[in-house]
């Protein structure tokens, strides 16, 4: 569906909030920083819709609202044709809402309830002279009829309608600036099922009908799937992973994108396949993990360079480590505190505790896991975390990886770009690259 | 029976056709409503007018302002003079004299048919005076309050919208403001401006704006983050219309409470600054002033001098805190914090 037209380009944007309240903590410097839309690079074509999904509180809304100017964007660029939409300002801003709209997640709270639907969708109409006023309720009535309500409505308020219809509402209000362009911020994951599908059919109808482009916000991916060209995926104010939707579906991803696919409900009773159930929970944007942002939970670590280890082992050691780390003293770690332990049992208690194997499958790599379980089990917990870190700090915790295409095509709406260590040329990627099929039996 | 085997593949069961099978109209029920029944349809003014219908106590005091008005309006002809001309407005006169006439009944005497409220030290009739004197109270309390919101609003919208510096500037002068004690405050203003009935609804003005400006901005504070106003901003409205269109609107009702109870509160401190001597000129028919000339005769046992206005300004008073309240139960029911809550 995508021409190869580009309509919006976004480089580079950043949106930081700052946790200052008033003049005081203003002057002081007060108050920490939280960076919700962390150097997103973006491109939307004419006439296609991509889609952007993640969890919640990833920033996918943030970057919406800062692209749009709905709130102030730190730092980058959003090119929308020729016009750089950050540095434009008051009435010149005002007038390109004319073409770029935005439709809001929440039907109950993106109407006025103290004005008619008539005046709500009217508005967009005068505010941009779309036409004379005089046509107006007639142009209203129209917009309505092309959502699916009726032109009679017009004089109703938005409490007298259902979830589904004032989402239709939104959409008329939206369409009539006849826009080129349309953020959907997550359309339907306020509404019944029932009614998702009659938004989303019109949504799609409405884009055949004016030639619209979309940016689909969402976290539901078997929706995106259904509605989106192209889909994005972003983790923690990041795009770790961006391509057309079949090749994101069916070829190498992103391990995250992985455990979100692998999340998707299927009908099957007798579906077997492996749900990837990520450990733990997303970390604070405002102390983000250093490296790639998620090795924290990430199932395919990379092996430190020096070692050739399975990427569940790299995991529990990191796991082991954290313990570590957290822990403050022996006493506190998982493991039975014995008054006169054998220094064996604490050692295979600790590796059961992190799930550590009782073979490392590299001796050089056994070898120093046990010196430094036998310095924990002594009780300096410290010096082990430590000596641990020197010998098993993978890639992903320290080097940030970029977002670079994965597959020949170079450049346009097709290309495939990934933001993992897996995929780096530079790296050991050929052999450590683990075979999709061990943990998505599906491809096999 | 192969196909039934335990599987890794996905889509073994697809649902086809989806498209069709969703009738969009009637799944949303549109076509479920009848035009006709808009009879039913009820705008949230006659919601609001329903539910204050429905509470008898606001009813009583609503009952009561409206009596109060009707009897100072139709007390004495209204007359306009210009240019030699005098254009009667309401020519009607309840009252059975002129409030001001001297002697026509004998001084300080006791209610009677004549009289039903007596009469005060000069011999003027009481009742006349009482029901005369409600056109200055209630008029002071209506047009102070009017002027105070006049400022209020837009300060307070402006401040809570705009945020920043404009913000810190309106707020700052209102602590300045609220620094006086409310009543001193006013008598500044009068000792300065002087005594007069604009000059009292200046003082009473200039002291009354603060409470709506805080009580507003607060209020623009939580509705500028609704999706609404950011819908309003994404459809290029400008900032202006944005404001007076979108988030005054939906900001406004604890104001207009507020509002409707300091109408009394406002009719008290006019009483208040009449009766220390700095309100209207003390022989005139004004209810706190009244009092403040009834102090005289109350010593020498005249006791009816003072009861009459004092009742009056109860009344009022009392009639218009049981409006107050129920416009905010009206205004806030239970029903909107319920809907609010289902968001």
């Amino acid at each position: 569906m995508s021409d190869d037209e580009l309509l919006l380009r976004v480089e580079g944007l950043e949106k930081e909030y700052t946790t200052t309240e008033g003049v005081l903590d203003r002057l002081l410097g007060n108050g920490t920083r939280v960076t919700a839309v962390d150097g997103v690079d973006l491109e939307i074509y004419e006439g296609e819709t991509l889609g952007l999904v993640g969890e919640s509180g990833c920033g996918k809304t943030s970057l919406a609202r800062s692209i749009l100017r709905l709130t102030e964007p730190t730092a980058g660029s959003a090119v929308y044709r020729d016009t750089d939409l950050t540095t434009l300002e008051g009435s010149a801003l005002r007038e390109l809402r004319a073409d770029v709209q935005y439709v809001f997640q929440n039907p109950f709270e993106s109407l006025n309830p103290r004005l008619t639907v008539g005046d709500i969708v009217g508005e967009a109409l005068s505010v941009h002279d779309v036409v004379p006023p005089d046509e107006r309720d007639r142009r209203v009535g129209e917009l309505l009829e092309t959502v699916g309500l009726r032109a009679s409505h017009a004089t109703r308020y938005p409490h007298e309608f259902s979830g589904g219809q004032r989402q239709r509402i939104g959409i008329a209000r939206a369409l009539a600036v006849e826009p080129e362009f349309v953020v959907l911020d997550e359309p339907v994951s306020a509404l019944d099922v029932s009614v998702q599908a009659g938004i989303l059919n019109l949504l799609e109808e409405l884009q055949t009908e004016f030639g619209l482009s979309y940016l689909f916000i969402g976290h539901d991916l078997s929706v995106v799937e259904h509605v989106a060209d192209r889909i994005a995926v972003m983790y923690l104010g990041e795009i770790v992973d961006r391509g057309p939707t079949e090749e994101l579906f069916d070829g190498d991803a992103h391990p995250y994108t992985e455990a979100l696919l692998s999340a998707i409900p299927e009908p099957d009773p007798l579906w077997e396949g492996d749900r990837i159930v990520l450990e733990g929970s997303v970390p604070s944007p405002a102390d983000p993990p250093s490296g790639c942002r998620f090795h924290t939970r990430c199932p395919k670590l990379l092996s430190p360079a020096e070692y050739d280890l399975e990427p569940t082992t790299v995991r529990a050691l990191l796991e082991l480590r954290t313990g570590l780390a957290e822990a403050d003293g022996l006493e506190s770690l998982p493991v039975d505190p014995d008054p006169d332990p054998e220094a064996d049992d604490v050692q295979a208690a600790l590796r059961d505790a992190f799930d550590v194997p009782a073979d490392l499958g590299d001796d050089a790599a056994e070898a120093v896991l046990e010196t430094a379980l036998e310095t924990a089990a002594a009780g300096d917990v410290e010096t082990a975390r430590a000596r641990l870190e020197s010998a098993f700090t993978t890639p992903c915790e320290t080097d940030r990886p970029r977002l670079e295409p994965v597959d020949s095509g170079a450049g346009g709406p097709d290309t495939h770009a990934v933001a993992c260590h897996r995929f780096d040329d530079a790296g050991t990627e050929t052999d450590e690259r683990p075979d999709r099929a061990e943990t998505t039996p599906t491809q096999q | 029976m192969t196909e039934h085997q335990p599987t890794t593949e996905r889509g073994r069961i697809r649902i086809e056709g989806f498209e069709e099978a969703v009738d969009e109209t009637d799944r949303d029920g549109v076509d479920v409503w009848d035009d006709d029944r808009r009879s039913e349809r009820r705008g949230r003014l006659e919601d609001v007018w329903r539910r204050f219908r429905s509470n008898r106590s606001a009813m009583v005091g609503l009952g009561v302002v409206a009596g109060l008005v009707f009897l100072t309006v139709f007390a004495r002809p209204l007359e306009f003079s210009t240019m030699g001309y005098t254009i009667t407005v309401q020519p009607f006169s309840l009252a059975p004299h002129d409030p001001s006439e001297m002697y026509v009944g004998p001084a300080n005497a006791g209610p009677s048919l004549a009289h039903p409220f007596g009469t005060d030290w000069a011999g003027r009739d009481q009742f006349s005076r009482v029901l005369a004197g409600g056109r200055f109270s209630l008029s002071i309390g209506a047009i102070a309050v009017a002027l105070a919101l006049l400022v209020g609003i837009p300060l307070g919208a402006i401040a809570g919208y705009a945020g920043g510096w404009v913000d810190e500037l309106v707020m700052r002068l209102v602590d300045t403001l609220y620094a006086f004690p409310f009543l001193v405050l006013a008598i500044a203003i009068v000792a300065v401006l002087g005594q007069g009935y604009w000059n009292l609804v200046a003082a009473l003005a200039l002291t009354g704006w603060i409470g709506y400006a805080r009580l507003l901005r607060g209020e623009v504070l939580a509705v500028k983050e609704r999706e609404y106003v950011t819908a309003a901003t994404a459809l290029g409205v400008p900032d202006r219309t944005v404001v007076f269109r979108h988030v005054v609107p939906n900001a406004i009702a604890p104001v207009i409470v507020q509002a409707t109870l300091n109408v009394g509160t406002v009719v008290l401190s006019a009483a208040a600054l009449g009766f220390l001597g700095l309100g209207l000129d003390p022989s005139t028919a004004e209810w706190g002033a009244m009092l403040s000339r009834g102090r005289d005769s109350l010593v020498h046992g005249h006791w009816h001098v003072t009861v009459f206005p004092g009742l009056a300004i109860f009344l009022f008073v009392m009639a218009i805190n049981l409006v107050g309240d129920g416009l905010n139960d009206a205004l806030d029911p239970q029903g909107e914090t319920v809907e609010r809550r289902r968001r």
